[in-house]
């Protein structure tokens, strides 16, 4: 990076945190410091739900995911919509009219305390962790594409968060948010308008377009259904809608942002604004990923894309073989390029059999292309076991470092700044008041004034950001584990969204039954994960109709027990 | 209790912006999405 990037970036980071601070200046109260006092407008609340969704990971692995596996993953948010609607109808006017400050404490009203602290302990443990992810996954890939020390990376996202989270509280998280995601779109838009603009002259839209669809990358709906496939339309409405409804409607650091809304109305207009834009988003987002696959291929890319990875093998004993994979790639991107313009040369002269003939060879030549890439992620792990062979997170930031002008290197790396701030801030902020409201104040210290337990929600949300920082500068002394981590997030949702839809739609379910049908459930899809092959997005519709049809038999056999009892029973 | 904590459809305690009802915006929000994967089949297919 040149030094205005540096200027660029500091300034862009300096003015979040001094934005927030002033933004969420003045709080007397934990309602205000945790529901900014319920006093938020539908656009911001809007603009916070989608930033705190979007990790840093979102902007830089999601173009990288594109470039590497088409479109396909759209298909994931299909789903998010119904649930938009479905939340609406059922989970925002409750939770406002309870004057709820966590969709757990909404729990215990409903079934009993020890429903409550279950869900409460679930949501700490898988957030909790994630938390540490949000920090330490950015902060990786910009520690390698900036050169600089972890450490340094992820305590300047981390002490950033800290600082403004703990000032200023929710307030200061959702106007944060709200700013954070305009700046990176405005990166994002610019990001792909450099990279329309680099493609070779003689490549039109409409060229690049027919470029990224004979190489497969335009598959935007797969309507085959297969459990297997991860990503298809089925999978994507129906799994999608039940990890939209488990994610807005459980988790605290979704639910928390809508509950500042200052109306049921604004909350609602809030999350069906998200329920609009959020698909779109995610294709413009991906589609970048596409332009940035079609512009290398007439402009050679690197055979590795991790600078640090391809430096160590470099310097290492197979240097001369990863040299060799490196001429290799080079002829063959040579010769596919070569086709690339050929073909569309056909397609132009309407030539449909030499379009065709082209479209096999290019086909063929892509294969072997892969393959060497494959070749050179097998060295990597040979030369050192420890190596970070997952490509696709530097792909768009290689771009970015290598092809944009000065000042805007500096802007979209801001962003990718900005979005690990703005998810990791909610997710301090969810923790901090859960720990709070559904621990410290529930079963700790029930009376107290409200400067203490603004005093202590301020500690607890500086706790939970050095808890994350910290395992930020250990996750990688976890090696694998960190994958797990990951996949373990995904495991509680089925369950958290069985117990929540029990209590709004199940009026004979009691407490009891929902307990014993969440531990059912949450054994079910830890047994799917460790012993079957279904997808991931499919342990949350498993999940969620475990907890429900055993909360139910329980209920119903209970009722069935009760009736046949005699008389003298039940005095 | 529950009538408490029953899910409210009625409240609409401030007039809305657009379309007038939560309905039809609704609505709007669902056909927005199978408009959105209609035009994105048809996009992969334009160019295939």
């Amino acid at each position: 990076m040149r030094q205005l990037d540096w200027i660029v970036l500091a300034t862009t980071l300096l003015f979040i945190v001094l934005f927030g601070m002033w933004k969420g200046r003045g709080s007397r109260n934990i309602k205000d410091f945790l529901l900014a006092d319920r006093s938020m407008k539908w656009y911001t609340v809007a603009l916070a739900i989608m930033a705190t969704q979007a990790s840093a990971i979102t902007f830089t692995s999601t173009p990288g995911q594109a470039y590497a596996d088409g479109m396909r993953f759209v298909q994931f948010y299909f789903g998010l919509p119904i649930a938009m609607v479905i939340l609406c109808i059922t989970a925002v006017p409750i939770f406002h009219k309870l004057g709820v400050y966590t969709a757990y404490e909404y729990l215990e009203k409903r079934f009993d305390a020890k429903t409550r602290v279950l869900t409460t302990l679930i949501f700490l443990v898988s957030r909790g962790l994630a938390v540490g992810m949000t920090i330490y996954a950015p902060s990786l890939v910009l520690s390698v594409m900036l050169g600089v020390d972890i450490r340094i990376t992820s305590v300047i996202i981390g002490g950033l968060v800290i600082i403004y989270t703990t000032s200023g509280g929710v307030k200061a998280v959702n106007y944060t948010d709200f700013f954070q995601l305009i700046v990176i779109m405005a990166g994002m838009c610019i990001a792909l308008g450099i990279a329309l603009y680099l493609l070779p002259k003689e490549i039109s839209f409409t060229d690049a377009l027919s470029v990224s669809a004979v190489m497969g990358k335009l598959n935007t709906v797969d309507l085959s259904l297969d459990f297997s496939n991860r990503y298809n339309v089925w999978s994507g409405i129906i799994g999608g809608m039940f990890v939209a409804l488990a994610y807005f409607g459980t988790d605290q650091s979704q639910v928390q942002r809508y509950l500042t809304g200052e109306s049921v109305t604004q909350s609602r207009l809030a999350l069906l604004f998200n329920g609009m834009a959020k698909v779109p988003m995610q294709f413009f987002i991906l589609f970048i990923g596409v332009i940035v696959f079609v512009f290398f291929q007439f402009v050679q890319p690197p055979l590795v894309f991790n600078p640090v990875e391809a430096a160590k093998v470099k310097s290492g004993a197979r240097a001369q073989e990863f040299r060799q994979l490196e001429e290799k790639y080079s002829t063959l991107f040579l010769e596919k390029s070569e086709q690339m313009r050929e073909y569309l040369q056909a397609r132009h002269q309407h030539d449909d059999i030499q379009a065709g003939k082209k479209k096999t060879e290019l086909l063929m030549l892509q294969h072997r292309y892969e393959g060497v890439r494959a070749e050179a992620s097998v060295l990597l792990t040979e030369n050192d076991q420890k190596s970070d062979t997952s490509d696709t997170n530097y792909i768009f930031l290689t771009f970015v470092l290598t092809y944009l002008p000065a000042g805007l290197v500096g802007l979209l790396f801001a962003c990718i700044f900005a979005a690990s701030m703005s998810s990791s801030s909610g997710e301090l902020s969810a923790l901090a008041t859960t720990s709070i409201i559904d621990i410290y104040k529930r079963f700790v210290k029930r009376e107290a004034s409200e400067k203490h337990y603004l005093m202590v929600s301020r500690i607890m949300m500086a706790l939970w950001g050095l808890y994350g920082i910290a395992f930020a500068q250990y996750a990688s002394r976890l090696g694998s584990l960190v994958e797990a981590v990951n996949i373990l997030g995904s495991l509680f949702y089925g369950t958290m969204l069985g117990i929540f839809l029990l209590a709004f739609y199940c009026k004979p379910v009691k407490g009891t039954d929902v307990f014993v049908g969440a531990l059912t459930g949450e054994i079910v899809v830890l047994y799917c994960f460790q012993y079957t092959s279904i997808a991931w997005l499919w342990y949350n519709v498993i999940g969620c109709f475990v907890v429900v049809g055993v909360s139910i038999t329980l209920s119903v056999f209970e009722r069935y027990k009760t009736s046949s009892l005699p008389a003298s029973s039940l005095l | 209790m529950m009538e408490q904590l029953n899910p409210d459809n009625t409240i609409n305690e401030e007039k809305l912006p657009i379309l007038g009802s939560w309905k039809k915006i609704y609505f709007v929000v669902l056909l927005n999405v199978i408009v959105l994967i209609i035009l994105f089949y048809f996009f992969s297919k334009a160019f295939k």
